[in-house]
């Protein structure tokens, strides 16, 4: 379906289920970029670098850090993708109090660091040709 | 007992099946820990570090049809004897193996037999004294494709946020589809006042525990190690332990 909704002016974002199993469904063409969204875990970093490798095969992948306390944690992501794009959101006590609300973040609050990490990586994406912002 | 731990990605399913199976271990329970999960989870959480080893590949072979089956002579008990792995405390672990980027084509054996194993545990007589531990990938899917069908009790782990109660709620309903299952929701990562009673009110069930969020759960996951090897005496550690007296209906905490 993904490749069949693009559209001159449109964007398709598209929310995966956790883990591979869409991923590796996928084929060339279905997206122009693929956001790895890892947090500064063992195992979180074992499951992007998978999902990594396979999205890397259909475009162009940026390593989204996520929840990011301080620079170790940076640090921890960044030494496991020593070759990808990659952008960092920090840790934001506010995204958690929107999902505790079942609130979307956007409308939760506008002083959110999360959020304007977010809105950050919108921009980068969407202000020219995806490969070439990132 | 036979336990299997479900709920959304996130909430904590490995550090509790990880850490119940090793506290239920050396409580004197011989333990298998299965871990139905493509992603690395199960195996850190125990204290074993990342292990992707396809474990039932030389348990199986193809059929006149193609279709993978168990070799002759190979039913649960001899499965988990042969091809299961030692870790800490005794707990024996049982996983099928982990994605790649060619995704699970190269192991398909490993998880067709991995699928018939589990059919067959509660059936097997020579594992009637075992205590089963089985950790599950984030979401309803297995749940309702029938891959616990040796579990009588479910622990369903829960974030007081509304995506995980969702997630919470619809696997507890395919659950209790199943006769026999008593579904237990955990509360994870609770932080302030009034979480128990969200998660309560929007899930329609009580809780059977919980456990405050401990920076000490986050810490053990950045350095990929067993909680319980990390900070053995921590409120996580003691909160899961008194899940299992509360699944169990016995004492294994202090």
């Amino acid at each position: 379906m993904l490749g069949e909704l693009e559209q001159e002016g449109a964007a398709v974002i598209c929310d995966l289920e956790a883990g591979v199993g869409s991923l590796l469904r996928m084929s060339d063409g279905h997206v122009d970029v693929t956001l790895a969204i890892v947090e500064p875990t063992v195992k979180s970093i074992e499951a992007a670098t998978r999902a990594a490798a396979i999205a890397s095969g259909h475009g162009k992948v940026i390593v989204v850090a996520n929840r990011v306390r301080d620079d170790s944690d940076t640090e921890l992501i960044r030494s496991a993708f020593p070759d990808h794009d990659m952008h960092v959101i920090p840790y934001d006590a506010a995204i958690r109090r929107a999902d505790r609300e079942g609130t979307a973040p956007i409308d939760f609050g506008d002083s959110s660091a999360g959020l304007a990490a977010i809105a950050q990586l919108a921009h980068r994406i969407s202000r020219s040709d995806p490969v070439e912002a990132a | 007992m036979r336990i299997a731990v479900v709920g959304k990605g996130g909430a904590g399913k490995s550090v509790v099946a990880g850490t119940m199976a090793r506290l239920l271990a050396r409580g004197g329970d011989k333990v298998l820990a299965l871990d139905s999960d493509p992603i690395p989870g199960l195996a850190i959480s125990l204290g074993l570090g990342p292990l992707d080893t396809p474990m039932l590949l030389d348990a199986v072979e193809k059929d006149d049809n193609g279709r993978w089956r168990l070799k002759k002579g190979i039913g649960a008990a001899r499965a988990v004897q042969r091809y299961s792995l030692v870790g800490p405390d005794g707990v024996r672990l049982l996983q099928f193996g982990k994605t790649t980027a060619s995704g699970l084509k190269d192991f398909m054996g490993s998880v067709n037999g991995f699928y018939q194993v589990v059919h067959r545990l509660a059936r097997d007589d020579s594992l009637s004294g075992w205590t089963i531990v089985g950790d599950l990938p984030a979401g309803p899917r297995q749940t309702a494709f029938d891959w616990v069908p040796y579990a009588d009790k479910l622990v369903l782990v829960v974030e007081p946020t509304w995506q995980s109660i969702l997630t919470a709620r619809r696997i507890a309903r395919i659950s209790r589809q199943r006769s026999g299952v008593e579904v237990v929701a955990f509360g994870n990562k609770l932080r302030e006042d009034g979480d128990t009673d969200l998660i309560e009110e929007r899930l329609g069930e009580r809780l059977g525990g919980s456990l405050p969020f401990d920076p000490l759960v986050a810490e053990a996951d950045a350095h990929g190690k067993a909680l319980i090897d990390h900070a053995p005496d921590s409120p996580a550690v003691h909160a899961i332990e008194h899940l299992i007296d509360a699944i169990s209906r016995r004492k294994v905490s202090a």
